[in-house]
């Protein structure tokens, strides 16, 4: 045991003073906060911007209300209402008489757009007012067009549905005598509220429900589980797979195994990956720990405790797989090979993950949960959700990933005991099947 | 005095390639061995099955008194040929690392290490990282990291590589040191360090034991005195003397290998008139003799 732990501190030491660890440490946060401010920079430049649409309104009557939505629009809406900043573009509104031929004009009006004088152009049919009976498709008179090539730029398009709907709305019920002031208290929205499931608080029995926020950020929490413990499962079993590559390379493996049974030695850098792994978590979690709790979110303990769990099972079962890879090639160049349906199945989890924010207890979800070598990380991601998790289902997965990963421990011992002295010859991954039947 | 090693009758093959072939070999406890062949007949196979890293495929391998045991033994310590030591550690932490897996606790290793160091003129590089080493100096650190754990069988696969002169002593004093506790084993391209350290060689070629005694026991073998060490002034061409059966040149001093039948007068007579002798010496064959005689290409000898 004394052995074991020689290796596995040499291979900690060795493992977390690389600037490959550093840089992979750095690196999550560092490329989320460039994406972070790249979103600021994006939604800051696009509020600076002004943009230019032509309208030619062919009822004649909806300018004054589409006026109106333009200064609400340009004074109010596109500030945010918090930070008072700009968050969107501006809309500058050109009339534009309507003439005879509307198929020139929309020509006349499109090369404009072409030669970047206008953002886009929309047109007002003059039947508008008049509703279009249910199951019946309107025609141009009876329906507005919009048309612009930049095809990702919809805030007017968005804007001046609502806008002129609501000024076709008002003229519509200004016909039938209804008042303008009536309308707009009519048509005033039912707020709604959004919660999670009711639960008796344990402890207190109180009974409480997730609020909308913390929903949002339960959407959020699943997902960037499932990232954090794919990042540090590979971050720690990646580099033990090349260091047992250099090993091989450099004869050091004969004089260890001069010295320790190759069993001991390989368990020995397993332990080292769990520790790598667990001094990343601790750098992840802490920080992002803090971060949630700076916005308001708090992610339970238990949350945390079953991912500090799972993520030491899953790091047992790759771990072991790439390190017995590692063990199996002759250099770095064959474990790219050898390693991708590891590497497969350690991804595979990414695939769920919009099937468990959808239905975090349903068929798809459930079964990825159990699956052994997913179920590390989705097991994680539902628990992390906001309906959570029948109660049996996490210590069953488990104890269920417990046993394969012994069984990978296993199985990736007697590769790894020949394939360590195995020299200069390809292996597939037929031989490393052959290799753990017969040892 | 019991035996450190014992091989009997093994046979090793890789693919249709014999590497050794029904070898049966003794090496008593206490003895220097010295492992000598040419490249590639079978010496460093031979020193891995000793290792247990190979299993052979036939005859058994007793080491240390045990038949059957794993690849790791404390008792056992094994010089690769090429270099094993990880390059980013430093000289210190290495050792500190090959002592533990022998065992030694940090505490134990300390003093050893640092006498090892002082010994191999290395202590200024304790601190330094393998990589910056050169090649003589990670040759020594290796050396140390073999032995610092106090082996009782010491297995060094070529530990004169890359020595220069005044490092190849300070090692082969250091070997010779080994042996008041532990058996040594050696492979060697150096013949006259084999010839000067080891209590017994063994040669193999083709993966069958040609030679394996003390270096007189071989001497009587391969003819008393049939072996004329001469130079000469300048350089003379030696092909064709009457009497002679093989030249073995080493540049400046030639090493000349009568025939049965030969005369050492009349080749004496027939070397002063192709130039000036200045030296000339009737000798048993050397070392390096033997084995040219054995391994010389294209020619078989019993």
């Amino acid at each position: 045991m004394r052995k074991v732990l020689a290796v596995t501190m040499r291979e900690y030491r060795a493992a977390v003073q690389t600037k490959a660890f550093v840089f992979g440490l750095l690196m999550v946060p560092i490329l989320g906060a460039l994406s972070l401010a790249m979103q600021i920079f994006i939604a800051r430049s696009a509020g600076e911007k002004t943009m230019t649409y032509a309208v030619i309104d062919r009822t004649h009557l909806l300018r004054p209300a589409l006026d109106a939505a333009l200064a609400r629009h340009n004074d109010v809406e596109v500030f945010d209402p918090v930070t008072h900043a700009r968050t969107a573009p501006k809309f500058v509104v050109e009339y534009v008489e309507p003439a005879e031929d509307s198929g020139e004009q929309r020509l006349a009006l499109s090369q404009r757009h072409v030669r970047g004088e206008l953002d886009g152009f929309l047109e007002i049919g003059p039947d508008v007012l008049v509703p279009v009976p249910p199951g019946v498709i309107a025609d141009d008179r009876g329906s507005m067009r919009y048309q612009s090539d930049k095809d990702i730029e919809r805030d007017f398009l968005r804007w001046a549905s609502r806008a002129v709907s609501a000024a076709v709305q008002e003229q519509r019920l200004a016909a039938r005598g209804v008042p303008s002031e009536v309308m707009r208290e009519l048509e005033r929205p039912v707020p709604s509220k959004v919660r999670g499931s009711t639960k008796r608080n344990p402890v207190t029995g109180a009974l409480e429900d997730t609020n909308e926020e913390s929903k949002a950020a339960n959407t959020a929490l699943p997902l960037a589980l499932v990232v954090l413990m794919l990042i540090m499962v590979m971050l720690g079993a990646i580099p033990a797979m090349q260091a047992v590559v250099e090993e091989k390379q450099q004869r050091i493996a004969e004089v260890l195994l001069g010295s320790i049974p190759p069993f001991q030695l390989m368990l020995g850098k397993l332990l080292s990956v769990v520790l790598v792994t667990l001094t990343i978590s601790a750098f992840y979690l802490g920080g992002g720990y803090a971060i949630a709790a700076r916005f308001g979110v708090r992610v339970a303990p238990v949350i945390l405790a079953w991912f500090v769990l799972f993520l030491i099972l899953s790091t047992l079962i790759y771990g072991s797989l790439f390190t017995a890879i590692g063990a199996a090639a002759t250099d770095l160049k064959e474990t790219q090979s050898l390693q991708m349906p590891a590497t497969m199945l350690l991804t595979l989890p990414t695939f769920f993950t919009s099937a468990i924010l959808r239905e975090p207890n349903g068929t798809i979800a459930t079964f990825g949960s159990f699956f052994p070598f997913s179920a590390p990380l989705l097991m994680t991601a539902r628990l992390a959700t906001t309906g959570g998790v029948p109660w049996w289902q996490p210590p069953l997965a488990a104890i269920e990933v417990l046993l394969v990963a012994l069984a990978c421990v296993w199985a990736a011992g007697r590769i790894f005991r020949v394939g360590l002295l195995m020299q200069g010859k390809g292996v597939r991954l037929r031989d490393l099947a052959r290799w753990v039947v017969r040892g | 005095m019991a035996n450190a090693v014992e091989l009997v009758d093994v046979t090793k093959t890789f693919g249709t390639q014999t590497a050794v072939d029904a070898l049966t070999l003794s090496v008593p406890e206490g003895s220097i061995y010295g492992f000598i062949g040419p490249n590639g007949s079978g010496k460093t196979t031979t020193l891995r099955m000793i290792m247990r890293i190979f299993h052979p495929d036939r005859g058994s391998v007793r080491v240390l008194g045990q038949l059957e045991s794993g690849t790791a033994n404390d008792a056992v310590a094994y010089l690769p040929e090429e270099r094993g030591l990880y390059k980013q550690m430093s000289v210190r932490a290495v050792l500190e690392y090959y002592a533990a897996l022998k065992g030694l606790g940090a505490r134990e290793a300390r003093k050893p290490i640092a006498d090892w160091l002082e010994r191999l003129g290395l202590a200024a590089h304790a601190h330094k990282r393998v990589a910056t080493l050169s090649k003589g100096m990670s040759q020594k650190v290796q050396f140390i990291a073999t032995v610092v754990a106090r082996p009782r069988l010491v297995i060094l696969d070529e530990p004169f590589s890359g020595l220069d002169p005044v490092n190849a002593v300070v090692l082969r004093e250091a070997i010779l040191e080994l042996r008041k506790d532990a058996t040594v084993i050696f492979s060697t391209h150096d013949m006259s360090a084999a010839e000067q350290m080891c209590d017994a060689i063994f040669m193999i070629h083709r993966g069958k034991k040609v030679l394996d005694g003390s270096i007189e026991s071989i001497q009587d073998t391969y003819g008393a005195t049939d072996t004329l060490k001469v130079r000469l002034e300048g350089h003379a061409d030696l092909e064709g003397l009457p009497g002679v059966a093989t030249v073995t040149d080493f540049g400046k001093a030639q090493e000349l290998h009568l025939a049965p039948d030969g005369d050492a007068q009349s080749v004496l007579a027939a070397l002063m008139a192709r130039g000036t002798v200045r030296h000339f010496e009737l000798a048993r064959p050397s070392l390096q003799e033997i084995f040219v005689r054995i391994a010389r290409p294209g020619e078989e000898h019993a």
